[in-house]
This record gives C-alpha cells, sequence and structure tokens, in this order.
C-alpha cells in the first residue's frame, strides 16, 4: 500500500469512524438508561438524512442542518413518550419488538414519501472545494467539514455529561434513577430527553452523512447491524468502549476497501498462479477472495471473535 | 395446603381431548387440497405450511423460551441450501433416495449448525442474544457472496426435484405431491415440538423465559437450556427452509437475509406466542394476506408494520391471544352484559382505521406512485391526493375514532370490574 493510500484512509478511516460514533453514542446512552437497544436508532439517522435533504432543498444546507436534528429529536422524544413508556410494562422484549416495528414501519414511511430510488442530496456549494492537497490528491472539504462536526459533537457531549449540573443529573439517572427521583427530579422527564437528543445526534449524523452515504431507504438496515456490532463490542453501555470501536470499525471497513490484494495474489507471491484442480469449487471461491470482499464480513467475525473471547466487550464491566 | 398445592402435578390433558385435536389438525390438513383444488391453490398451501412450521420453529425460541432472535432466517436458509445440495449431489450420483426424506437431511443439518450458533448466542438472553443472532445473521449472509459454489450468484441454487425419481408411489411432479410431503412434515414436527413442550427440558425452557437466574439457582445451566432451544428451532427451521427448496425448486440469498427473519417475527408475534398453535395462526393469516393484499395495494408492507406495532403495544397476546379472550368471553356467560360497548369499540375501531388505510393510501398515491396520477378509490371513496378534503377525511376518520375508543375502553374496564364483582358475590 503506497503512503498517499495509507494517509487517504486514515483520514477516511477516522472519518467513519467519528460518524459511526455520532450514532453509537446516543445508542449507548439510551441503552444504559431504559435497558433497551433501540433498533430505530438507524432510522432516525435516515430521518435526519432525508429531512436534511428536504430542508436544504428549500432552506439550504445550513439551517437544515439545525432544522433535521430538531424535527427528528422531536419524534424520537414522542416515540418515547407515548411508545415506549406504554409498552414498557410488556418488559424488555416488548419494548425491543416496539423499536423494532417502528424501525419496519419508518422504513416503508420513507418508501412511501420519498420513493425507493436513492435522493439527489448534493455536498452544499459552500463546502464544495478541495480543502487541501497531499500527494497530489485533493481532499474534499466536506468530509472535513464532517470532521469537525463530528469531533465537535463528540467534545461537546463530553463536556456536558461530565463537567454540568445537567450531565450529572442524566448519569445519575443512569444508574440510581429512584434516588434521583426522589430528590425532586423529573425522571421521565429525563428519560425523555436522552431519548429525544440520541434521536437528534443520530439525525445529524444522517444530515451531513447524506451527501457522501447514498441517501436511500435501505440505508438504515444497512447501517443499523453495523452499529450493534459496535455497541457489543465496545461494551455494552459503556461511552468509551464505543468509541473505541466505532473508529475499528472505521478504519477495518475503510481499509479494506483500500486493500486490493486476494487470496490469489498471496498464493502468487510464493509462486503459485493457480488453485489444485482437485481442492473443487469451494477452494476456487476462496481462492478469489480479495480483502474487499471480506471487508463487510470483518466486523461480523470481530462481534464473534469478542464473544468467544471477551463476551463483556472491550470496557464492559462485567459478561 | 400450600404443601400440597406445589407437589400436586400439573392437571393431565385428558387424552380425549387430546386425541379430538389431533385428529382435527390431522383431518383439516388432509381436507384442504380437496377443499381447494387446483395447482396455484396447493401451490399456496405448500407455502403456508412450510411457513407455519418455519413459525413453529420460531416460537420454540421467542414463545417458549423468551428469546428474541433476529437471525431465524439463517437456518431456514441453510436447511433450504443443503438439502438443496443434498438433491444435487444425489442425482449426479445416480443414487435413488426418496424424496420425502431430504428435509431430514437440511433438518440436521440446520441442528448441527444451530448448535454452533447456539453456543456463540446463548450466553445471555434478552437483548445480547437478540444482537448476536443479528450479527451472527449478518455475518452468514455477508459470507454467501463469497462463495458463489455454495449458495450460487443472484440466481441461487436451482433444483429438480423429479431428479431423484419416484418413491412412495409419487413422483413428485405435481404441486399435490410436495403437499403431501409438506403435511406430513409439518404433522410430524409440530407433534414433536408439542411433546417437546411437555418434556423437562421444555418446561425448563419456560422456566428460564420466566426466570433465568432461578434456573441457575436450581443447579441448572440456563445457557445450555438456550442452546437446545437454539438447536431445535434451528433444525424445524432447517426442515423447513428444506420444504420451501423442494416446493419451489430453487432457493436464494435472500432466503437467510434479513427480510426472512422479519417475516418470521411479525407471522410469530402477530399469531401469538403464548398459544402452541398462534404461530400457525400467525403464518396463515400474514402469509395470506402477503399474497393477496400485495395485489390491491402497494402499502401492504406498511400495514404489516402497523399492525405488529399495534399488536405489541395493544394486544401482546396476539390474533391467538384475542381469539382465546373472545372464547373465554362466550363462556363466562358475561358476553350480553358487554355486548353494546363490545360492539361500540369495533365501531370506534373501524373508524380508526378507515380513516389509517385512506391516509396510508393516500400517501403512497402521492409519494411514491405519483406517476399514478392524483384519483384514487379507497373502501369505495373517491378520493383526490390534491384535495385537501381528503386528507381531512382521513384525518377526521382518526382522530374521531382514536377519540371514541379511549372512554369506551375505560368503560369497558368498569363493566368487567364490576361484573367480576357481582361474580363473585353471586
Amino acid at each position: 500500500m503506497s503512503i498517499d493510500v495509507l494517509a487517504f484512509s486514515l483520514l477516511n478511516g477516522t472519518l467513519y469512524g467519528m460518524l459511526l460514533f455520532l450514532l453509537a453514542s446516543g445508542l449507548t446512552l439510551i441503552f444504559s438508561m431504559m435497558g433497551v437497544l433501540n433498533f430505530a436508532h438507524a432510522s432516525f439517522f435516515m430521518l435526519g438524512a432525508y429531512l436534511g435533504f428536504e430542508f436544504s432543498q428549500g432552506l439550504g444546507f445550513f439551517p437544515a442542518l439545525i432544522l433535521a436534528p430538531l424535527c427528528v429529536g422531536l419524534i424520537g422524544a414522542g416515540v418515547e413518550r407515548f411508545g415506549l413508556r406504554r409498552v414498557h410494562r410488556f418488559g424488555h422484549l416488548g419494548e425491543l419488538l416496539f423499536t423494532f416495528g417502528l424501525a419496519f414501519v419508518i422504513e416503508e414511511a420513507v418508501q412511501m414519501i420519498w420513493g425507493r430510488s436513492p435522493q439527489a442530496y448534493p455536498v452544499p456549494a459552500a463546502l464544495d472545494f478541495t480543502a487541501f492537497e497531499i500527494f497530489g490528491t485533493g481532499y474534499p472539504a466536506f468530509r472535513l467539514f464532517m470532521l469537525a462536526v463530528s469531533a465537535a459533537i463528540f467534545a461537546g457531549l463530553a463536556l456536558l455529561l461530565n463537567r454540568t449540573r445537567v450531565g450529572l443529573i442524566v448519569r445519575a439517572s443512569l444508574t440510581h434513577p429512584e434516588m434521583v427521583s426522589m430528590l425532586g427530579h423529573n425522571v421521565p422527564l429525563v428519560f425523555m430527553s436522552v431519548f429525544g437528543a440520541g434521536s437528534a445526534l443520530a439525525a445529524l449524523g444522517g444530515v451531513i452523512a447524506g451527501p457522501i452515504l447514498v441517501t436511500q431507504p435501505s440505508m438504515a438496515a444497512g447501517l443499523g447491524p453495523i452499529l450493534f456490532v459496535i455497541v457489543v463490542v465496545g461494551g455494552l453501555g459503556s461511552l468509551g468502549g464505543a468509541f473505541a470501536a466505532s473508529l475499528i470499525v472505521g478504519f477495518i471497513q475503510t481499509f479494506a476497501v483500500a486493500i486490493d490484494f486476494s487470496v490469489a495474489d498471496a498464493f502468487g507471491l510464493i509462486g503459485v498462479t493457480a488453485p489444485p484442480a482437485a481442492l473443487g469449487a469451494l477452494l476456487r471461491d476462496v481462492w478469489n477472495v480479495s480483502v474487499s470482499q471480506v471487508g463487510p464480513v470483518i466486523p461480523y467475525l470481530l462481534l464473534v471473535a469478542m464473544l468467544i473471547f471477551r463476551p463483556m466487550g472491550l470496557a464492559g464491566k462485567r459478561a | 395446603m400450600t404443601d400440597n398445592a406445589i407437589n400436586t402435578p400439573a392437571q393431565p390433558r385428558p387424552l380425549a381431548a387430546g386425541l379430538l385435536w389431533t385428529g382435527a389438525a390431522l383431518l383439516l390438513l388432509v381436507a384442504l387440497p380437496q377443499v381447494f383444488p387446483g395447482r396455484a391453490a396447493v401451490s399456496t398451501l405448500n407455502y403456508l405450511g412450510t411457513m407455519a412450521l418455519f413459525a413453529l420453529s420460531y416460537n420454540v425460541l421467542l414463545g417458549r423460551t423468551g428469546l428474541l432472535s433476529l437471525g431465524h432466517a439463517t437456518f431456514f436458509g441453510l436447511g433450504g441450501f443443503i438439502a438443496s445440495h443434498a438433491v444435487l449431489a444425489m442425482a449426479d450420483a445416480g443414487w435413488s433416495f426418496p424424496l420425502p426424506l431430504i428435509p431430514a437431511i437440511g433438518g440436521a443439518g440446520a441442528f448441527a449448525l444451530g448448535i454452533f450458533g447456539g453456543w456463540l448466542a446463548s450466553g445471555r438472553g434478552g437483548m445480547p442474544f437478540a444482537m448476536i443472532t443479528l450479527g451472527l445473521a449478518e455475518l452468514v449472509f455477508a459470507a454467501a457472496a463469497l462463495f458463489p459454489s455454495i449458495y450460487g450468484s443472484e440466481e441461487g441454487i436451482g433444483i429438480d426435484r423429479m431428479d431423484l425419481g419416484a418413491s412412495f408411489g409419487l413422483d413428485y411432479a405435481s404441486a399435490a405431491d410436495i403437499y403431501a410431503i409438506v403435511a406430513v412434515w409439518l404433522a410430524l414436527c409440530a407433534a414433536g415440538l408439542w411433546f417437546l413442550a411437555k418434556t423437562p427440558l421444555g418446561l425448563l425452557m419456560t422456566a428460564v423465559r420466566d426466570n433465568a437466574e432461578r434456573v441457575e439457582f436450581l443447579g441448572f445451566s440456563a445457557r445450555r437450556i438456550r442452546m437446545s432451544a437454539y438447536a431445535v428451532a434451528a433444525g424445524v427451521a432447517g426442515v423447513a427452509g428444506s420444504l420451501a427448496a423442494l416446493n419451489f425448486e430453487i432457493m436464494t440469498v435472500h432466503e437467510l437475509g434479513a427480510g426472512t427473519s422479519t417475516l418470521v417475527l411479525l407471522m410469530t408475534y402477530i399469531g401469538g406466542t403464548r398459544h402452541f398453535l398462534g404461530p400457525v395462526l400467525g403464518a396463515v393469516v400474514i402469509g395470506l394476506m402477503k399474497l393477496w393484499l400485495s395485489d390491491i395495494s402497494p402499502a401492504w408492507m406498511m400495514y404489516f408494520g402497523l399492525l405488529f406495532v399495534f399488536v405489541v403495544m395493544a394486544a401482546p397476546g396476539g390474533l391467538a391471544g384475542i381469539l382465546a379472550s373472545g372464547i373465554g368471553l362466550a363462556r363466562s356467560g358475561t358476553l350480553g352484559a358487554q355486548a353494546h360497548l363490545l360492539g361500540a369499540i369495533a365501531a370506534a375501531g373501524a373508524i380508526a382505521f378507515a380513516g389509517i388505510v385512506v391516509l396510508v393510501e393516500l400517501g403512497y398515491r402521492a409519494g411514491l406512485d405519483a406517476a399514478l396520477g392524483p384519483d384514487i378509490t379507497v373502501l369505495g371513496l373517491g378520493l383526490n391526493t390534491q384535495s385537501a378534503g381528503s386528507w381531512a377525511l382521513g384525518t377526521v376518520l382518526l382522530l374521531v375514532g382514536a377519540a371514541a375508543l379511549r372512554p369506551l375502553n375505560a368503560r369497558l374496564a368498569d363493566l368487567r370490574h364490576s361484573l367480576a364483582k357481582t361474580g363473585e358475590t353471586a
């Protein structure tokens, strides 16, 4: 791998990882609070992308950057207030199934409103230029902007949770909801706000990712499983673990695409150019597998490996 | 008395009732193709039978053991592929293996894979289990693209079920011959799963669902029980997948994808997880809806999703639960006193439902199907996506129905409460 590919993969991997963390952080917060993994989280990401597309058509990209997360945050708060809270009496299974059904309905609704084909969601003109050149290849400013937004949100979230009174109440509600309630805080309101804020963060991710990833109805179903891999690998409920796992998965997926190397190439190095015919069709399949083809599989392999060797995840406390 | 109550074994089901149920089920299986003859109808029956078996296997996890698997289609698909390759290999080798026994091979293969998958997935229940099954399913699905010689590429693996020759006096050319295979396997597996529920393992599964910690304290390994449930469910799903392969004579990667996993979850949960035959009911209702509704409305998937969310929120017992409470109501002798309220609730629900249908159909015509023009007929009403009146009609119907439902439900609860009181004093 040449040095320029390495540099770009590093940049893109960090960017993708930060974007994943934007979603995984909300998911992890909601999980630690309610004990429920929100299957509709990636759907809120998709809603963010579509609303961002719609608002940026009418009002421009930067108002959309504010408005779309705001709308999705309100939708998320409504979902918690009128949906999740009602199914809470049926236990965790009921809540899981509810978010699962919600994800299904949101995907159908997006197809109903915007159709099945991808939307032409362009990079905003103000950010459509080359930020810098390294090794003779330009790096788009919009990607740098995405990186800056993700990093700013990350820093803001860390400050909010660790350094403010609001963060104190949220963290206390995660571990000791009854006690916080005794102290006179409205814990259901805290839950609703965190759910809404998590949804808004996912939507923000959607608004900035929409122009780069394709804005289409399958984007939620494509990203959702990866998010769950991150949350499990990072350790359920751990923000730090989710951050590490986001970057790991981001790097894996970016580098796998960049590496053009197959099993056949590996054997070519030792002078074997064709698979031994005696070993059959299955080996011929393996022979042609390249690293970039394996890329989508690696996160799930990581998940399985993690479950076997360290079931509590990177930063989890207990199995 | 309490000591005795603990030691008293559960009331055994009267043999006569059991025989009656079995007889009725067998009679139904035999009668169905006579009542619905014709190639298309029998083909539909084959599909429904396959899905019913698939849903039954899923309920071993969801209803019996309380485990939400999001990757059950993996074993449906893998079973189907194993069966397909078995047929191809035996036809190549010129063996005469009876075709009806092929699902045993698919089932055994899926069972073996299920043991391995269960070992990975069953360390914890609840949400970790759901996520791990999701991850494993995605892993298998993503890996399938790397092995075109096993899974076929886009067009899948095709078989010719007549290649293995005739056996048991059938040549397997017609859908009716396949129906015989599906019906026998459905009856066998359903009986097996029914029996499993009565065994100590079946009871332990229920115990793990209700309180896994307690089971651990009693000295059992909850993990091994979950693993057994997972493997059994996988095996039966493999049988169902093999039946699908024999019926359609083709297996594609989509059969083991997330869509199929979602479908079986919808079928099982909407049918009802707490009744043995609930999944069968769900498979039949959803299967028929899928076949018929997709002809008349582009929004059929949306209706599935809304029905699922409704069942999760309002009727967690599913259709079987609703049926059972209806039968209980009829037997309680208080139906007459509640009839007027139940009628009003049904009417309000119908109004709200009509509002939802109007809005959804308008939505699809305004968005996805805008090319078909703004005029649309919904429930006999001529509507137009560009007229505010059409949208207002749907909204008003929905709001009026929903607003009426709330006080009616409260009154029904009050009435039932007072009926129960008078029942106690009488």
